[in-house]
């Protein structure tokens, strides 16, 4: 049996929060230079009582209502969030219980950020091609927003709030794979670049840790808050993922050009535009859908795919291939086609 | 042949503009939005308008671009002048 993508779903929260009103909360960042660095528009901000939980219970739903499958068919859950409900129980167990998916159902929940996708494919994989799963829903789900400073244009503009859901399941195919081959990377060296200082077991949080204090560029932040230190996290992209996809591409035993369409983690614009000429990858088999709903994190690489799917960018006889990057450092790149 | 023969460029010692000079001038005229030629090379970059983590990015993205170095954000603030600058781009050129 092989794994295989049979559905992709994205739910993005109600409230917007748009570009034009950033540049006018931050003067000395009109809507052009915002729109030129980020190339967002539209972000979508989870409401206050609104959390992880609640994104992969919509998302799922959206799923179930197009009627690729039922609760019922569910046999495992994987849920990726860096901003779950509670530090316990997993979110995968709240997800499964309020959907109405079998008891005799696997479920866990995965902390990775913007490599989380591509991990949830490979452990996807894994579980079905060893037939400990059959039908498997992946939810990608983040509310990083609740961790921004609302003084910290840094990530205050990149950043969105979303979900995805993912169908993976078990078929008999055509012999090659429809997931795969995968490479992997790690570097912890990099974890204080991209962070949330406080609020775990190291540092709890309290009213020292929360109180802002002015940082670069005059960004106002609190030990409680998203950190990100943007030129050291774009100086790992420019060093891992071009070797990340020649990895790929190797271990796939395939040239770039026969590859076609590339869905990258969602970063930001500037950063991807940056990347596909670096690569030599045709604007037309490159993804770039980010403007209405910013860095959805783990699910920017489902909601590109869907959305190059409904725009026609992707067709089923493609080969495409998926690269994220980001927090940790973790990265990976695999290959996917629709069966 | 001396080993001496082959050093780092220093314009100001022959009086001409190196091409990487040239080159670190206009991806920072760009990366700042400021024409490139009214640079000279001896300004302070921390004294340069827009000079922020933004630009750094740009240079970074630049000299990846133009020259296919990734330079470290610790090296590109740890540069004085446009012309520190230029030294460490031609450097790691020269190294890689």
């Amino acid at each position: 049996m092989k794994a295989a993508i049979r559905a992709i779903e994205y739910f993005l929260p109600e409230r917007v929060l748009s570009s034009q009103q950033l540049a006018t909360e931050f003067p000395d960042w009109p809507l052009e230079k915002i729109d030129q660095r980020t190339g967002i528009q539209e972000r979508h901000i989870a409401g206050s009582d609104e959390c992880s939980s609640d994104l992969g219970v919509a998302v799922a739903r959206k799923l179930f209502d197009s009627g690729v499958c039922q609760p019922g068919d569910i046999d495992y859950v994987l849920l990726c969030t860096q901003s779950p409900d509670y530090f316990l129980p997993s979110t995968a167990c709240l997800v499964q219980d309020r959907l109405g998916i079998p008891t005799s159902a696997g479920a866990l929940d995965f902390n990775l950020g913007c490599s989380g996708y591509i991990y949830g494919l490979s452990l996807a994989q894994g579980l079905i091609e060893t037939g400990q799963a059959g039908r498997l829903l992946l939810i990608t789900a983040e509310t990083y927003s609740k961790f921004i400073h609302p003084l910290d244009k840094s990530v205050r503009t990149i950043f969105g709030d979303g979900a995805a859901a993912t169908l993976v399941e078990a078929i008999e195919g055509d012999g090659s794979p429809y997931i795969g081959p995968f490479v992997l990377g790690t570097d912890g060296r990099g974890a204080g670049n991209l962070i949330v200082p406080t609020g775990g077991m190291r540092r709890s949080r309290s009213a020292e840790s929360a109180v802002p204090k002015e940082a670069e560029s005059g960004n106002w932040r609190s030990c409680d808050n998203l950190y990100m230190d943007g030129p050291k996290v774009f100086e790992f992209t420019l060093r891992v993922v071009p070797d990340c996809v020649a990895a790929a591409l190797k271990k796939a035993n395939k040239q770039i050009q026969e590859i076609d369409h590339f869905v990258f983690h969602q970063a930001n614009e500037f950063m991807l535009e940056h990347l596909r000429a670096k690569l030599h990858i045709p604007p037309e088999r490159f993804s770039i859908a980010l403007r209405g709903c910013g860095n959805t994190v783990s699910s920017t690489i489902p909601i590109a795919m869907k959305q190059g799917r409904e725009k026609g960018q992707i067709r089923s006889d493609h080969l495409i291939m998926l690269v994220g990057f980001g927090v940790g450092y973790s990265w990976g790149a695999t290959f996917v086609r629709w069966p | 042949m001396p080993s001496t023969w082959r050093r780092d460029p220093n314009p100001m010692e022959i009086g001409i503009e190196d091409p990487v000079l040239a080159d670190v001038k206009e991806i920072l005229g760009r990366a700042l939005e400021m024409p490139g030629a009214s640079l000279t090379g001896n300004e302070a970059l921390a004294d340069l308008r827009a000079w922020d983590s933004l630009a750094v990015l740009n240079l970074m993205a630049g000299f990846d671009a133009r020259y296919g170095i990734t330079l470290s954000p610790e090296k590109i603030l740890a540069c004085n002048t446009i012309r520190d600058l230029a030294i460490l781009v031609s450097r790691h050129r020269d190294s890689g």
